[in-house]
């Protein structure tokens, strides 16, 4: 049955690939790239052996910390990017007589088929590099990696499999996927706000040693848990401590065989129950569609831009995939904002304070930022559409209307909050006087991003997950063409609203009021220079867009 | 030709020329032939005299042109053809079934008629307009239900009948009328303000249809319409079909089950492997004995084979 599962799951993943070129050469830099990461962490831990001689207890508290944030970044893995490798879903061996205690092996196993698993393999073996001065350590060292990495894939699989059977309904996913958004952002605030910590804990003159008694007396905790317990045998070793060294492999033969039956148990449940589609039906108050088309200006060719607009506005409310953008959006500027206060707190540094003028910059930028990234939301719009958009080409939109209704609806809630933040920022930092310049700025920057976003989204339709399916979830090939696009659509708005950018920052008094006419106006015109060329290329390609919006679609259900 | 068409021929002639003008690209890759509306005597298109289409019977309706007429249509997905030069005429005012064992390319072969594929060779007129010339006109004329593709679906019922008739630019009253209408003959209006995706497969494929027929089109196109449907809704909607083609509309759907065609169906198209087996009237290409004996005829297969004989209830 191992066998069986990892040759499916080695299927699975090159007739993936296969099917697109474009997606195997961004698999493939993809993979180099991780994979010159894995060999710099090779590298770095065979080159950590010497020093370890001396440093024993160090570098066995390394170890377990570094091993147990492994673990629970797997653990985490499905929580964030829920459902984020379902080539072998359970609920897919339904219809098999089989049980749980046959399957979970081989899952567990065919981690090792897929990028992130095998990487992980080789980190995990290689943490037995430091102690490459004593044999029997490295020995150990092996033992422990292949215990640790079981550990993290067991974790991974538990976990994902638990909530696979709780968010089973369409709503309970729809909020896992914001929950696990938000959760990314907060962690990557806690890590920031870490390094605040430590920052502040180092210009205290604290010495280096307390910060490696926290170390060790972290690890010496962890390393009685799953998480620690296989990356603590080879400092055992290393060290003579074999009492401490037997415990350490029974237990993580222990917790492992737990976890594996935990599985295997979630796996019987899952395999006898089938997911269930329907929770309630949703039910509309009224028709917004014919509400915003009552409006006055939306008659003849508006018409359909009324409905575009209306209906992706819908969206924007009730499709997890489009609210996931704002949070992110609006993440930026405060995490900029925030950065700089710190950067320019006095008595932080114990080098000469950061100059004022870095903060300015930086909340700044963070402002820049968030304008643009409004456009590029736009920028997978076509593609969330999915084959739906076929209605689109069959009514005879025309490619003006596609793109001004999608923006319309987009201006409904970006244009609202940049005027927001981009009076707030201003009034926090202590610098009211700039708030039309920022305005201005950031309007010309914002329709510069919707221009380029309106043109790009039409020539290049990137894999993004389909309607229904939670917004973290990964596409293959989807992380190299997005950011692509991402990265083009950024120098592309940035370039475009340059100018009034430069503007901005040498204008005072009442040219800043002039920043902000001129940077609306700019903004306006970028926009409409957007839609109508945007519009000719939905109108030459309409065939195309379809036939590419189809093929990530029946990717997933072929 | 009566008077009537060629006034609405020489309309469609003028708009086409705007459409043309202003679309710029869409018109291009227009073959010689049929980019000729600049001379007024060449205003329609005609599509040329079809050469004989395999198993035809004389055509039914030699008053009038074809409502579709298809010639040397071509289709591959990278090397596999699903499509081979295929030619086909659907009289006016027809209810055609198209029917094909699975993978036949029927669905191919109908995205190509409602100009959501683009064909490799071959041209496609509706109504004397060739489809990849003058798309908006074409679009205009057909309502469609495609197979397997979405729907916005996180729209109401209601919502996405108004979404595809402001689409379509049509006014609100009208569309309000006709959701309403449609609603109700389709037994859908308590779920009308249920979000599409909370709908079952059935459901589903009718929200599909009323959306299809929403602007009163010249023809209908539907991709296995009555699959997942329930007998009572089958019945209602073969109403509705039939009282649109006794209005002189005209239906192409597909499907393969063959006592659905020969119980609607006046014409009959058999496809297999992209290649046109038979066409024309249900009764002349049935030849005598039922639809289904005679699909199977042709296609072939249809024998149970030996190495089944294993295939029984292994406890008994």
């Amino acid at each position: 049955m191992v066998a069986t599962l990892l040759s499916l799951k080695l299927r699975l993943t090159l007739a993936d690939l296969k099917r697109s070129t474009a997606r195997l050469v961004v698999w493939i830099i993809m993979g180099l790239y991780a994979l010159s990461l894995v060999v710099m962490g090779v590298i770095g831990l065979a080159a950590a052996s010497m020093a370890v001689p001396g440093h024993e207890a160090q570098a066995a508290a390394i170890t377990v910390v570094a091993g147990a944030v492994l673990v629970i970044g797997w653990a985490l893995l499905p929580l964030v990017f829920f459902g984020s490798d379902q080539t072998l879903d359970p609920a897919r061996f339904t219809q098999f007589s089989l049980g749980g205690s046959q399957l979970a092996p081989g899952l567990v196993l065919a981690g090792v088929v897929g990028l992130p698993g095998l990487f992980t393999a080789i980190l995990a073996l290689a943490s037995a590099l430091p102690w490459l001065g004593d044999p029997i350590a490295v020995v150990f060292g092996l033992v422990g990696g292949v215990l640790g990495w079981a550990t993290t894939q067991v974790g991974c699989r538990v976990l994902s499999a638990g909530l696979s059977g709780i968010l089973s309904s369409r709503k309970a996913k729809d909020m896992s996927g914001l929950i696990g958004l938000i959760l990314v952002l907060l962690l990557s605030t806690v890590g920031y706000g870490f390094s605040v910590v430590m920052a502040i804990f180092s210009s205290g003159q604290q010495s280096l040693s307390a910060v490696w008694a926290t170390l060790t007396s972290a690890a010496d905790v962890l390393s009685w848990t799953p998480l620690g317990a296989p990356w603590a045998i080879v400092g055992d070793a290393g060290r003579g401590q074999w009492l401490m060294l037997a415990c350490h492999v029974v237990l993580s033969f222990v917790y492992l065989g737990v976890g594996l039956w935990l599985y295997a148990r979630v796996l019987d449940k899952a395999l006898v129950t089938p997911p269930v589609a329907a929770g309630s039906a949703t039910v509309t108050k009224g028709d917004l569609i014919a509400r915003v088309a009552g409006w006055s200006w939306t008659q003849g060719a508006m018409a359909p831009v009324a409905a575009i607009m209306a209906r992706c506005l819908k969206y924007w409310r009730r499709d997890p995939r489009y609210l996931g953008t704002i949070p992110a959006v609006v993440f930026m500027p405060l995490l900029f904002t925030a950065m700089s206060r710190v950067m320019t707190m006095p008595g932080l540094s114990q080098n000469e304070p950061v100059p004022a003028f870095v903060g300015v910059g930086m909340t700044a930028s963070g402002l820049a930022l968030m304008a643009v990234m409004c456009g590029f939301s736009l920028s997978a719009d076509l593609a969330y559409d999915a084959s739906a958009w076929w209605l689109h080409l069959a009514a005879g939109v025309r490619g003006w209307q596609d793109r001004a209704g999608r923006v319309f609806a987009l201006c409904v809630w970006a244009v609202p909050l940049i005027v927001v933040v981009g009076i707030a920022v201003p009034v926090v930092v202590g610098a009211s006087a700039r708030i039309p310049a920022t305005l201005g700025a950031m309007l010309s920057l914002y329709g510069a991003g919707v221009a380029v976003s309106s043109v790009f989204s039409a020539l290049i339709i990137y894999p993004v997950p389909l309607p229904g399916e939670s917004p973290m979830k990964m596409k293959t090939g989807m992380m190299g063409t997005q950011m692509l696009s991402q990265f083009g659509t950024m120098i592309g708005g940035v370039v475009l609203g340059l100018p009034v950018c430069l503007w901005a920052i040498v204008a005072h008094g009442v040219q800043g009021w002039m920043v902000l006419v001129v940077g609306a106006v700019w903004g306006c015109a970028l926009a409409v220079a957007g839609v109508v060329i945007g519009g000719r290329v939905v109108d030459s390609r309409g065939v195309t867009i379809l036939a590419s919006l189809m093929k990530n679609d029946t990717r997933e259900r072929g | 030709m009566t008077t009537d068409s060629s006034l609405s021929r020489g309309a469609s002639g003028a708009e086409a020329m705007n459409t043309t003008a202003e679309t710029g690209s869409a018109g291009a890759g227009v073959s010689p032939q049929t980019a000729s509306p600049v001379t007024p005597t060449s205003f329609s298109p005609i599509p040329p005299t079809a050469p004989t289409p395999v198993g035809s019977v004389p055509p039914v309706m030699p008053v009038t042109s074809p409502m579709v007429a298809v010639r040397g249509l071509t289709k591959y997905f990278g090397s596999m053809c699903a499509v081979a030069q295929l030619n086909l005429d659907i009289p006016r005012g027809s209810m055609y079934g198209f029917v094909g064992p699975n993978g036949a390319g029927k669905t191919t072969t109908l995205s190509m008629v409602t100009g959501l594929l683009k064909p490799d060779a071959g041209q496609v007129w509706v109504s004397d307009l060739d489809v990849w010339a003058e798309p908006r006109l074409v679009k205009a004329k057909i309502g469609t239900l495609p197979d397997r593709l979405r729907l916005f679906d996180r729209l109401s019922g209601q919502e996405l009948l108004t979404y595809t008739g402001l689409l379509r630019g049509m006014d609100r009253a009208t569309i309000a009328q006709r959701s309403k209408d449609l609603l109700d003959a389709l037994g859908l209006a308590d779920d009308a303000r249920k979000t599409v995706a909370d709908y079952s497969a059935g459901m589903t494929k009718k929200i599909g249809l009323a959306c299809a027929v929403l602007h009163a089109p010249d023809l209908l196109v539907l991709d296995e319409p009555f699959e997942a449907i329930d007998p009572v809704s089958a019945r209602s909607i073969a109403e509705i079909l039939g009282g649109f083609v006794s209005d002189g509309g005209t239906v192409i759907l597909s499907s393969h089950v063959m006592d659905t065609v020969q119980r609607l169906c006046d014409h009959v198209a058999i496809i297999a492997h992209g290649q046109l087996l038979a066409a024309g009237r249900v009764d002349e290409v049935a030849a005598g004995v039922d639809l289904e004996t005679r699909f199977i005829q042709m296609v072939g297969g249809g024998q149970v084979h030996e190495e089944l004989t294993w295939l029984r209830p292994s406890s008994v």
